[in-house]
């Protein structure tokens, strides 16, 4: 039952027929036995009746005469106005610019700067960070640093074939300081990074930052090691590879490695000390990243197991890091260029990694030093350890980033 | 709403400039516009002149006129804001209104021509009752005013009048159930009317 408060906010939609049927049954039932609502019904009523037709006028002659006296000055004065505001927009623009040979000059600096553009962006390398000048996708890295093959596409470390489609080969896990920090590198996703010497043409199990288009002009070649090792440390077991991602401070633990997409699945073996695993060479040397020799038993627990990046995490002191910053990209590779020279370039991400003797370090930091547009800088905030720590392991680390 | 043939033929010729076909096109609106306005501020020339610039204006930006709503809506639309702006133009106020004196020459003759077969008491019982309703609704707020005016004289309907005056459906409907209410208070205290 409607309340006379409900009843008397609907009667005007009642009374405009804006009701539904339900809704009109139960006003006409209350308005059976209430008579106030009934009574203000009634008045909404007298209300309409009498505003029917109220104000109705005639237009008179006098009206209708006028009006069209007014339409036809307003016609004309539109007309007018829109011819002379035509001729007014037009001369109002500069002389200069209604002359026809501008808007020629223009139109054929426009060509000129999309087939320049064009052109330069053919020959651009790919949108991320440079990191090292030469690296090559894994898949068509040549031993000789000139047959390295420039494809497009070569992208960050962290490649988007995570899967390891196409990047069949395995990860290897520096197990040497410094540990990479988390997200360094997918998981699944190998190493990104492979020397130059990791040649055999194998890949590397992920795609490079970027390609250097003519290899054997920009990079130096592998001192000496045809033998498809990298370098080095490949020849002591190590490869060069970027650091799988470890959370901070805990120890790396080669038997938490998990495999690369691109391997099949083999227990890591726990190194008894911080030791590069090292990659297990692949079948075939087009898919291995890394060629490096399995490591003898015993040396440390390097194994041939293949690591997917986010394996393994090591602990290293924290120690005062040596960290630069390149001011371009041309610095970053002349810096990377150093970097072969005196020891092994990795990548952790966009940041390069470069793990060299201790008896080269002194000289090595003098030729950075050297180096303009290279900058010392403060360690970044994964608060992984970093740097030039000594453990050791007869290496330190200096870790150069692209401003 | 739909547009006839007819109507798109002529607003089309507007567009053009052609003045006859313009006053073709509003020679059915000429009596709601003026009576609109009339109800609006009161009196025969205000609503005269205000009914004329409305013309004018739609003449002017008749090539503006869209798709989006009818003829008839947006002439509403039109008055209706002339109205308002003659109303704060000229400071009206209800109890002012010249239709409190109700014009001798216009509405209460052609009562008196359009309903022969009433009697003089009937009549001026009706002029009574108009009269008081023309200062109910002009001591009305514009906005309960012109949903009355819309609704009661012009016969709108609810959705027409919402997109005339750019408000909701609801909002149409709750001022129509206060003005009238507001209207039936008013001359409910004028017993002698409802008898």
């Amino acid at each position: 039952m409607l309340s006379c408060n409900k009843v008397s906010k609907l009667l005007s939609q009642y009374y405009d027929g804006q009701l539904n049927a339900d809704m009109c049954k139960q006003i006409a039932e209350h308005l059976d036995w209430c008579d106030a609502c009934q009574r203000e019904l009634e008045a909404i009523r007298a209300v309409s009746e009498g505003l029917k037709g109220l104000c109705e006028i005639e237009p008179s002659k006098e009206f209708a005469a006028s009006l069209h006296t007014r339409l036809l000055q307003a016609a004309r004065e539109k007309r007018e106005s829109e011819a002379a505001g035509a001729a007014l927009w037009f001369y109002r623009i500069p002389a200069w610019l209604r002359d026809w040979r501008v808007y020629s000059a223009a139109a054929a600096c426009l060509l000129a700067l999309f087939v320049l553009g064009n052109d330069i962006s053919k020959n651009n390398y790919s949108d991320s960070p440079p990191t090292a000048p030469f690296l090559d996708n894994a898949q068509n890295y040549k031993s000789d640093p000139a047959q390295a093959s420039v494809s497009e596409g070569a992208g960050t470390v962290q490649d988007k074939s995570g899967n390891g489609t196409g990047n069949n080969a395995p990860a290897a896990q520096n197990t040497d300081k410094p540990p990479v920090t988390g997200g360094a590198l997918p998981k699944g996703n190998p190493n990104s990074q492979i020397t130059p010497q990791t040649q055999t043409g194998a890949g590397n199990g992920g795609e490079l930052p970027y390609q250097e288009p003519d290899a054997a002009q920009s990079y130096p070649t592998a001192p000496s090691n045809d033998t498809g090792v990298a370098n080095q440390d490949e020849e002591d077991g190590y490869a060069a590879a970027a650091l799988p991602a470890q959370e901070p401070g805990t120890q790396r633990s080669p038997g938490a490695a998990q495999k690369s997409a691109a391997q099949t699945a083999e227990p890591i073996q726990q190194p008894e000390t911080p030791a590069l695993i090292l990659a297990e060479p692949s079948g075939s040397a087009a898919d291995s990243a890394l060629a490096v020799s399995p490591e003898p038993a015993g040396t440390g627990g390097r194994t041939g197991a293949s690591l997917s990046a986010s394996t393994a995490p090591v602990a290293s002191p924290a120690k005062p890091s040596l960290f630069f910053k390149a001011a371009d990209s041309a610095v970053f590779a002349a810096a990377e260029a150093l970097a072969r020279d005196y020891g092994s370039v990795s990548y952790r991400g966009n940041v390069m990694i470069v793990k060299v003797a201790n008896d080269k370090f002194d000289d090595f930091l003098k030729a950075l030093g050297a180096l303009k547009g290279l900058s010392p800088e403060q360690p970044d905030a994964t608060g992984l350890p970093n740097g030039s720590d000594d453990d050791g392991d007869g290496f330190q680390y200096v870790e150069i980033s692209l401003e | 709403m739909s547009r006839t043939s007819s109507e798109a033929q002529l607003i089309a010729r507007c567009r053009q400039g052609d003045v006859e076909a313009f006053e073709t096109l509003i020679a059915a609106y000429e009596k709601k516009v003026l009576s609109t306005a009339y109800a609006m501020l009161g009196n025969h020339e205000d609503a005269s002149d205000a009914a004329q610039e409305v013309f004018l204006k739609l003449f002017a930006s008749i090539d503006k006129f869209g798709e989006q709503s009818s003829f008839s809506t947006w002439l509403y639309r039109v008055t209706v804001n002339v109205c308002y702006d003659e109303l704060r133009k000229r400071k009206y106020r209800s109890e002012n209104t010249v239709s409190l004196t109700p014009d001798e020459t216009g509405e209460s003759a052609q009562l008196q021509l359009a309903d022969k077969n009433a009697g003089p008491l009937e009549l001026a019982e009706q002029a009574e009752l108009r009269d008081a309703l023309r200062r109910a609704i002009a001591s009305l707020g514009e906005q309960y005013r012109t949903v009355i005016i819309l609704r009661e004289i012009q016969g709108l309907e609810y959705q027409q009048i919402a997109d005339i005056l750019h408000c909701s459906l609801g909002t149409v409907k709750s001022r129509m159930s206060r003005a009238r209410r507001m209207l039936a208070d008013k001359l409910i205290k004028n017993k002698e009317l409802f008898r």
